[in-house]
């Protein structure tokens, strides 16, 4: 933990001494991200041609970026139980609640059982949600950054996602957004399992599937 | 090699966007204030609707082969069910070929939220949003603020009454607005960009004060107009919809920000 | 609890909150037997389960949008449960659990769900079963109280749903289900709204002027005028019980349900389990309720079917009949037996007077004429002292904190909870806080008023998320910080108004 905490001190360092995405990239010890995949022009190549199971929401070909300003895509994220939830850095009520019933379930889980299991946050405002904010968020929130992922992308990937888990939300002109309260579980290739509604709720019938998906697995 | 033409066509477009401000398929619509049906009473109510530009016609049938015939994969038999479900384009005869049964010029209906958005983007438009989808179709024939009119508000009721017909008419047979659009009621539901932005349970008696549990912002949702039937009748629509249905009085139309 | 949505249910909004099925799934261990529910439409009741035992009941019931007959010549596009109006009846038995599937016809132009009476949880169900055009939604309920419900659609906006025609009745026997009868029928109330007057022929939209007045054209029992009238009347025998269940759609109006020419044996009031009453005449039906008759018939003939707000049912089509074959009991009913002149000249209402077409009045009576009394006169300006005097209360220190509690409730307790005690590690306690006992009131005043942000301390555990500035006027800002300090920090400190007025101008200045 406190390892992390030295590193993120130093990356923060390293980019007010001016330092560009790259050096970040190359700095940082960051375990799961791959290169970035060849671009394609636009949304109506949903589908990539990668093999995906029929329901797998990793299918949008959509194009991220990490709280380490590195590219992400959804393929990524194959091979392990996602925890995923969508939030805003700036929110005050719902998300820091959400990002702290995910961390329950992250806590009740074993070290090896969490080997297979990510943590995603995904960005619902682009717009002031930078890879930079998102990070200030996940040490705000103290997250352990080998386990979770924030994520910022475009407005149009934003909803393409947001309406595969059934996520609602709207945008206030404070600048906030309403929007509704999911976790949602997503199996090793992608699909969906389990979807928890609501807030400081109990998460417990979350946490078995986990330990049920990861320990049959193993 | 496709995407490369995708690109250009992109291009191409954009740049002719720039020089001719209004393409002749599309009109000019001036935007302004639109108070939706549903807000959120701590935040200031109103949303401003900057100028856009928004097709004349709904996308008809005809225009969505051409699509279809470009961008294949949106084809009937190779989509996949998480993008559009089971009766996507099932009123065409097959994959390429809409069907003798169907009026080509007609509205293109049971299609997706994806392939309206895909179809937007392949032409280098866009879905317009719920607000200015809403301001657009405010107008009647002879002024902007055609809600006002109780008549026109009674016709709109009265198609929303009905049954879809089983063959639905081309488009430009219902009448023309203010603007210059054609069939903003009485032909087909559309799809807007962000449908999913009405944050109602589809329990109409709950949804005057939505537990902050469930969603966040301050305080209570109400609705702003209790008897704007029409409005309620189209965000109950959208709020049953999820992005991959299709239904059979459900097309769309694109918009396009004004460069 | 039942908030968590199944596995398999690839994508799902928001909208769908509440899921019942997760109940059925963990009960059902020991496999129910699976019944496909039979339904009818009215006036046709299903036949008694006639089971002793629960059982897993599948129902499907399909929403249709069609055009069809109000009244002789009218036409009305009604929505349906299963195709008429009113809805097909279901009948299950107490303790039965329920797999509902609602299919909404492509043909349709609207979403649509249903709020079953019947259900315990939100909504009745109606989140789980809404659902768009030429789609279905299931959920799953457990028939937990035994009686007579009904159902109808609640998609906003619910009144024009309901005008439109989509409600009906679901029975759900009581565990040693109920006593035999001869007949069993199904009737439903409900008025329709239309652009042109009765009668009128035609297409006839729906109006909503008029039912925003609830001035229906159309009061009508099963759907549409005449529907239990010549060839469709009701049957029965004489000596034959018959029971009624009996439903009020509404959307508005509250029925006044009589049988000329029976009395009700028993009546299962508001459509609860016990019979509640003998002998009625006429039983009141509410919008959104229901009622069960029962009557035994003795003599043979037609009996009316009324809503007894009696312009209703001469008016506005509440009519319907019971035609009861066999044989006279002259005992019982005889009939005419003579008919003679009468002249109006009974002793207790006088005779009529030919110049004023009245009954003459006597003296005495003239005594009860109504007249308002001097004692019957307010003076209102007691009463208006006092409301002053409590108004001041209200405005003045001795009740400041509980307009701070109030304040407190609405603006800060969803953060802050209402204890005080905050949220572990997302939102810091303001309950004996030591935050709060460290920080001088101005700080504490900026905290509230201009909102927090980064790291903070509070009873040695770290906090670090946004708190927004809070919309409160100076009066409400001093209330809730006093509140705050004197009921939740044991602290003699109190804010006042002119404290709040200060910082603000110090804000500003600074501010600029």
């Amino acid at each position: 933990m406190k390892t992390y905490i030295t590193l993120f001190g130093l990356v923060l360092f390293l980019a007010a001494a001016g330092y560009l995405a790259f050096a970040e990239n190359t700095t940082e010890k960051e375990p799961q991200e791959k290169p970035k995949k060849e671009s394609s022009c636009c949304s109506s190549e949903h589908m990539g041609t990668d093999s995906f199971t029929e329901n797998s929401l990793y299918q949008l070909n959509s194009k991220w970026k990490n709280q380490f300003n590195n590219d992400v895509e959804l393929k990524d994220l194959k091979g392990k139980i996602n925890v995923i939830s969508m939030i805003f850095a700036n929110c005050s009520y719902a998300c820091p609640i959400l990002v702290n019933d995910m961390r329950k379930i992250e806590s009740a889980l074993s070290k090896d059982e969490l080997r297979n299991v990510q943590f995603t946050l995904i960005s619902i405002d682009p717009e002031r949600d930078t890879p930079k904010r998102l990070k200030q968020f996940a040490e705000d929130q103290n997250l352990n950054l080998a386990r979770w992922k924030l994520l910022t992308g475009s407005r149009s990937d934003i909803d393409d996602f947001a309406v595969l888990l059934g996520f609602r939300y709207k945008k206030e002109n404070d600048g906030s957004y309403s929007h509704s309260n999911i976790i949602t579980l997503l199996d090793e290739e992608g699909e969906i399992i389990h979807q928890h509604v609501g807030l400081n709720e109990d998460v417990t019938e979350t946490i078995s599937l986990i330990k049920e998906k990861v320990n049959k697995g193993v | 090699m496709l995407k490369l033409l995708i690109m250009l066509t992109f291009t191409a477009l954009t740049v002719f966007g720039q020089k001719n401000t209004v393409p002749k398929e599309m009109i000019l619509v001036n935007g302004g204030i639109y108070t939706p049906l549903y807000v959120n009473d701590t935040t200031s109510q109103n949303v401003e609707v900057k100028p856009f530009l928004l097709d004349k016609y709904a996308v008809t049938n005809r225009d969505f082969l051409e699509f279809v015939k470009a961008v294949p994969k949106w084809k009937r038999s190779s989509v996949n069910k998480l993008f559009a479900d089971e009766n996507y384009l099932s009123f065409w005869k097959a994959d390429f070929e809409i069907g003798e049964n169907v009026n080509p010029n007609a509205p293109v209906v049971n299609v997706s939220w994806f392939a309206a958005k895909a179809y937007a983007e392949w032409k280098g438009k866009r879905l317009p949003t719920v607000a200015e989808w809403e301001i657009a179709a405010q107008a009647d024939s002879k002024s902007k603020e055609g809600y006002m009119n109780q008549e026109f508000v009674n016709l709109i009721l009265k198609w929303y009454s009905v049954p879809s017909s089983k063959n639905l008419p081309e488009v430009g047979s219902t009448y023309k607005n203010y603007y210059g659009l054609y069939d903003m009621h009485g032909l087909i539901w559309e799809w807007t960009s962000d449908f999913f932005n009405a944050l109602v349970s589809g329990e109409s008696r709950g949804d005057n004060g939505i537990n902050r549990n469930l969603f966040c912002g301050n305080g209570s949702v109400g609705a702003t107009d209790y008897k704007n039937y029409p409005a309620f009748m189209r965000f109950a629509l959208r709020s049953s919809l999820k992005a991959n249905y299709t239904t059979a009085n459900l097309g769309f139309r694109c918009a396009r920000d004004i460069k | 609890m039942k908030k968590y949505i199944n596995q398999l249910v690839i994508i799902s909004f928001a909208a769908s909150f509440i899921f019942f099925s997760s109940c059925t799934e963990h009960e059902g261990e020991e496999k129910l037997p699976v019944i496909h529910a039979k339904l009818t439409h009215a006036p046709n009741v299903p036949p008694p389960t006639g089971r002793d035992y629960p059982a897993k009941v599948v129902v499907d019931m399909e929403v249709v949008e069609l055009v069809g007959k109000l009244a002789d010549g009218v036409e009305y596009t009604f929505w349906t449960f299963g195709g008429k109006v009113p809805g097909e009846f279901i009948r299950i038995r107490e303790g039965d659990e329920v797999e509902f599937h609602l299919h909404n016809h492509p043909s349709s132009k609207l979403p649509h769900n249903i709020d079953l009476h019947a259900v315990t949880g939100p909504g009745g169900g109606a989140e789980a079963s809404f659902t768009t055009p030429g789609h279905s939604s299931t959920f799953n309920f457990k028939a937990l109280n035994p009686g007579l419900y009904v159902y109808h659609c609640a998609t906003a906006p619910v009144g024009l749903h309901i005008a439109n025609g989509m409600y009906g009745l679901i029975l759900v026997e009581p565990k040693e289900g109920l006593s035999k009868v001869d007949r069993e029928y199904y009737v439903m109330q409900s008025e329709f709204y239309t652009e042109g007057s009765y009668g009128e022929e035609g297409y006839q939209p729906f109006s909503m002027e008029k039912a925003l007045d609830e001035n229906p054209d159309y009061v009508v029992f099963n759907g549409s005028v005449g529907s239990m009238v010549g060839d469709k009347a009701l049957k029965a025998g004489v000596g034959e019980t018959v029971r009624l269940y009996i439903g009020n759609g509404g959307p508005n109006l509250v029925s006044s349900f009589h049988v000329i020419g029976e009395i009700f044996d028993h009546v299962y009031t508001e459509g609860g389990t016990a019979v509640k009453q003998k002998n009625v005449q006429t039983t009141l039906v509410p919008a959104g309720g229901s009622a069960i008759v029962e009557f035994k018939i003795d003599v043979p003939g037609e009996f009316i079917l009324v809503d007894h707000s009696i312009f209703r049912a001469f008016n506005k089509g509440a009519i319907g009949k019971i035609a009861v074959g066999g044989n006279e009991n002259e005992s019982i009913y005889s009939g005419k037996v003579k008919e003679e002149v009468y002249t109006g000249k009974k002793e207790s209402l006088g005779a009529i007077n030919p110049s004023t077409g009245r009954y003459n009045s006597n003296a005495e009576e003239e005594k009860y004429v109504p007249q308002f009394a001097e004692s019957n006169q307010v003076d209102y300006s007691e009463l208006s002292k006092s409301a002053q005097a409590s108004r001041k209360k209200e405005e003045g220190n001795t009740d400041i904190l509980s307009f701070g509690k109030q304040v407190y409730t609405t603006t800060c307790s969803a953060c802050h909870q209402a204890d005080g005690n905050g949220l572990p590690n997302v939102f810091p306690p303001i309950k004996n806080s030591d935050w709060i006992a460290k920080k001088n009131k101005e700080e504490v005043i900026d905290a509230v008023a201009g909102g927090l942000n980064g790291k903070i301390t509070v009873n040695g555990k770290s906090y670090n998320n946004i708190m927004p500035p809070q919309n409160l006027n100076d009066k409400q800002l001093a209330a809730v910080l006093t509140y705050v300090y004197k009921e939740m920090n044991k602290s003699s400190k109190t804010v006042s108004e002119e404290e709040v007025k200060k910082y603000r101008n110090s804000k500003s200045i600074t501010g600029n």
